[in-house]
């Protein structure tokens, strides 16, 4: 009973839409969530793209006389065992966590859309879509990975492809319990009965519905590919080096953490800034796209 | 003795926070229920009538940002400045209320007999089994039939007419004095309505409970009530006996809900009438009298100034500059 | 065109004839397929420019019935005609050409838009998928649709959810007429609206019935409603047709013991007439196990020993007035 409550805001007709962009902004900066997350994220995004202005050493250039330097006011996230600058690898290695986690976001978003809508609007393709993902969500999503890499062999690509078809079937389990719910309602039946075909029903009814939680998802892929990329770095299954990713960064630190702590540590905390900001991000996204937990939360 | 109403609010403002500001979504209502009487609230959607109702028993959220204000006695305590434990001793024991969807009132995974059970518990401190037979013994006054087999069924399991019936046999097991039924009709067919109407009737009789009523249907208000309140836009704009109030509505807003309802007897017009325009949001809530942009006898003084409630005669009181131009049965009215 | 003799010698604009619907039941491997028997050999003829009301309760299958006829459902078996084709057998092509002239509009209006499209661009939805006209002039179409249904110019490019229950209503009837269509199924268009937005609803149906010359069928629950705006009524009980007549007959002699006691159940806004109703024994029983004989039988007060066993076939008892019941000759 004390649960009875009573959404006025709804419920009242009519009030002009520049009220719902100034309510979208408030909600937006009221939630902390969402603003932490973003400044994170803008904040390593900036790193990626600004990369060649923040420091002047080159990622690939080692000098011997430099090896295992520790910080310094010249080396500030100090040197590495072939004298290359841990900073500025650490910088360039962004590019690489984030133009993978990036690209994977991009693929995953837009092949999961399509299974997610078409397995939902096709019940037969639906039987067989979504065997095929139950297959693959069985596996462990690392070893799917590996396994995937294994094959196709190290490359920045090959890492790209095997993270995609890793969280695929994510994005598209998503997408489908959503467009389900879409389907269902009447505006799609008046749709139908205004003589609209398959495509048009889909493509400009049902998806732009689903476009909140596909957004809210790809923020969680985002985090998820970059902590998985630096995982299978560090094992060595994914970018191969030279090419300086967090992941291999931090595994040519392991062997020696206890000379040069700085190896493993800066890398490792760009890996849990660009994750806490994204999963912050995520979170807030749900709050403010998803009436359901925002309405639960106030 | 002076006569003491079983229920008596008084000037009841309820505010709500929300992302566009302050709402008032109730006004200064003030109203009284007797015990054995029946009153209808009625209204459209957004007018406060449910809210009202709400805000009897407190049954909103914690932190939800609404604000109470007024007086509301119930058998000559005040109910605003209650404490929460004292209020839940009055829930469902001394007041109970009926709500419109019996399927989202009822818990899913209990079994109707538990449900009803666990009130008779918590409230009547009854034993388990005392409780069970006391379950039964409500399932067959409300015409649940074999009620020894449905007190083991799950919400689901039973039809819509049915679970209305269970939340009655709910909020009547206690013997309430007081029952708030909010649109307890609106989701079932008519012959079920009819059914269930005549159910909280018969028990009103036997238990000398007062109903307050929330509707929008003139129909059941006619019915079933004695004395009947319109709200409009957070505000009662009359008050008046059932019978005063169908024969010699005095409101332009009561006169335009009545005109505009198609009867099943009669003469069929070719055209209703209508209230013209929609509902202001409670965020533009006009200036004078809330209904002069929808009145068709508003004039400058409407717009300007909002009315007084005018006691007009023993028991009617209006909400209108100009509830003398209008004669008896509305026939004054223009249109 | 309160219907006269005009029944026996007018080709009616859609014929439908049988019509059955059963919806399979999901069952467990080894289980007996079920089937909920929503619509029983139901069959109906409606006139150019009439209206025809369908009432009945809940589950009733009124519903199922109006979207049959526009085959948003595929019957199980009976035909359905409309101007004299067959279009239960249509292609998907000539059945989206035939939804051009037959349209719905639906109970609840904020399910019926979708939120995130602009209400002149919905309006105007329908245009393309036809490609009536050329897209520069959709604008100016949407406009005048906006303005027949009573909304403003300025409503064009607002979104669904800026718009009350009564002003979506309106937005799907504009929406429903970009089509120029000649038939509608209204769909219980008026029982999810505030009732002084419900007559403003039923007169502008009305007012464009006159303007477009459209047919409607009107299903609804509420006799009053149905009663002010339908020209023929049809009453329906658990997915039969029980009775059949034109309006004033049905309202002032109701034959069929099932549209007595739904009549006498309507409440009425007159305190001095608290009527005696009929009520009814129990509930509608389930359409699964339909009763043998006469679907009504179990709640009947009148029912004879013929009700339990034969099934009543609709027989003529006046101009029109057609009903299903063993107790009437």
């Amino acid at each position: 009973m004390e649960t009875s409550s009573v959404t006025i805001a709804t419920s009242q007709p009519v009030a002009p839409s520049r009220h719902h962009v100034r309510v979208a902004m408030n909600r937006f900066f009221a939630n902390r969530l969402a603003v932490s997350g973003s400044i994170l994220v803008l904040f390593i995004t900036l790193i990626c793209v600004l990369a060649p202005l923040l420091t002047s050493y080159d990622p690939l250039e080692m000098k011997v006389q430099d090896r295992l330097k520790p910080p310094s006011t010249s080396h500030w996230f100090g040197t590495d065992e072939f004298g290359r600058d841990v900073f500025t690898r650490v910088v360039y290695g962004s590019r690489i966590s984030m133009g993978v986690g990036f690209s994977v976001v991009v693929i995953t978003s837009i092949v999961g859309l399509l299974f997610g809508l078409y397995s939902a609007y096709y019940r037969r393709l639906d039987n067989f879509l979504m065997r095929i993902n139950d297959g693959l969500m069985a596996f462990p999503a690392i070893l799917l990975a590996i396994a995937i890499l294994a094959a196709l062999g190290p490359k920045m690509s090959n890492v790209i492809i095997a993270l995609s078809v890793v969280y695929i079937p994510t994005v598209a389990r998503a997408i489908r319990s959503v467009a389900i719910t879409v389907r269902e309602q009447t505006y799609i039946e008046a749709i139908h009965a205004l003589g609209g075909k398959s495509w048009r029903v889909i493509w400009l009814h049902i998806a732009p519905n689903c476009l909140s939680p596909l957004i809210v998802q790809a923020t969680f892929i985002f985090a998820y590919a970059v902590i998985t990329e630096a995982s299978l770095s560090f094992l060595g299954a994914g970018t191969p080096p030279p090419e300086p990713s967090w992941g291999n960064i931090l595994n040519d630190g392991r062997t020696i953490m206890k000379q040069a702590w700085w190896m493993t540590v800066f890398p490792g905390l760009s890996i849990m800034i660009t994750v806490l900001g994204l999963n912050l991000l995520g979170d807030g996204l749900r709050d403010l796209l998803d009436p359901h937990t925002n309405r639960a939360k106030k | 003795m002076i006569h003491v109403p079983l229920l008596e609010v008084k000037n009841l403002r309820t505010t709500f926070s929300t992302e566009l500001g302050q709402v008032t979504a109730v006004d200064g209502v003030s109203f009284q229920v007797d015990s054995g009487e029946t009153v209808g609230l009625v209204g459209e959607s957004g007018c406060g009538k449910s809210v009202t109702s709400l805000s009897i028993l407190r049954l909103f959220r914690k932190h939800s940002g609404t604000r109470l204000t007024g007086e509301i006695f119930f058998e000559q305590k005040e109910l605003l400045q209650s404490s929460m434990e004292e209020l839940q001793e009055i829930r469902g024991n001394r007041i109970s209320m009926i709500f419109q969807d019996p399927m989202s009132s009822l818990n899913p995974v209990y079994t109707v007999g538990n449900q009803i059970a666990e009130s008779l518990m918590l409230h009547q401190k009854l034993s388990k089994k005392a409780a069970q037979e006391k379950t039964i013994e409500m399932l067959t006054l409300v015409g649940i039939p074999s009620p020894d087999k449905r007190v083991n069924d799950y919400p689901h399991q039973l039809s819509g007419g049915m679970r209305q019936r269970v939340m009655i046999a709910m909020g009547l097991c206690c013997q309430p004095k007081l029952l708030i039924a909010d649109e307890p009709t609106t989701a079932l067919d008519v012959t079920i309505q009819a059914q269930i109407l005549d159910l909280m009737l018969d028990l009103q009789k036997q238990l000398q409970m007062g109903i307050l009523l929330i509707t929008h249907d003139l129909g059941v208000v006619a019915e079933v009530c004695d004395r009947v309140l319109v709200m409009y836009l957070g505000q009662i704009v009359e008050e008046a006996s059932v019978e005063t109030l169908f024969e010699n509505p005095k409101h332009p807003y009561t006169i335009g809900l009545m005109k505009s309802i198609p009867t099943i007897d009669g003469k069929r017009g070719k055209k209703l009438h209508v209230i013209e325009g929609i509902v202001p949001s409670l965020h533009q809530i006009p200036k004078g009298c809330r209904f002069a942009p929808r009145c068709p006898l508003a004039d400058e003084k409407c717009r300007q100034h909002p009315p007084d409630l005018f006691e007009i005669a023993r028991l009617h009181q209006v909400r209108c500059w100009h509830h003398e131009r209008i004669g008896v049965g509305g026939v004054a009215f223009g249109g | 065109m309160r219907l006269g003799a005009k029944e026996k010698t007018a080709v009616p604009l859609l014929q439908v004839s049988n019509l059955v619907k059963h919806f399979p039941i999901k069952r467990g491997y080894f289980q007996e397929k079920a089937y909920v028997k929503a619509v029983s050999n139901f069959s109906l003829k409606i006139y150019k420019g009439e209206t025809y009301g369908l009432v009945g309760e809940s589950g009733c299958g009124k519903s199922t019935t109006g979207r049959m006829i526009l085959r948003l459902l595929a019957p199980t078996s009976g035909s359905v005609q409309y101007k004299g084709q067959d279009i239960t057998h249509f292609s998907d092509e000539e059945l989206r050409n035939a939804r051009k002239e037959m349209q719905i509009i639906f109970q609840d209006p904020y399910s019926a838009l979708n939120p995130r499209k602009q209400i002149g661009k919905a309006i105007a939805e329908p245009m393309s998928i036809f490609n009536l006209g050329e897209k520069r002039q959709h604008k100016q179409l949407v406009l005048d649709l906006l303005r027949k249904v009573g909304l403003q110019p300025e409503h064009y490019d607002r979104y669904p959810h800026e718009f009350s229950g009564g002003q979506r209503q309106r937005i799907v009837l504009a929406r429903a007429l970009a089509v120029n269509p000649a038939f509608i199924v209204c769909d219980e268009p008026v029982s999810a609206l505030d009732v002084s937005i419900q007559s403003q609803i039923l007169n502008l149906l009305q007012q464009l019935q006159e303007d477009f010359q459209l047919t409607y069928l009107f299903i609804a629950h509420d006799l009053s409603v149905v009663r002010h705006i339908s020209d023929r009524v049809g009453v329906m009980y658990l997915g039969h047709l029980v009775e059949e007549a034109p309006t004033d007959a049905l309202f002032s002699e109701p034959l069929h013991p099932y549209t007595r006691a739904l009549l006498s159940a309507v409440p009425e806004p007159n305190p001095k007439k608290r009527k005696e109703r009929i009520v009814l024994s129990s509930e509608v029983p389930s359409p699964i196990d339909l009763p043998k004989g006469c679907v009504f039988h179990p709640r009947c007060p009148q029912a004879i020993a013929t009700c339990k066993e034969v099934v009543p076939v609709l027989q003529e008892m006046g101009t029109g007035h057609r009903v299903a019941c063993h107790l009437v000759s």
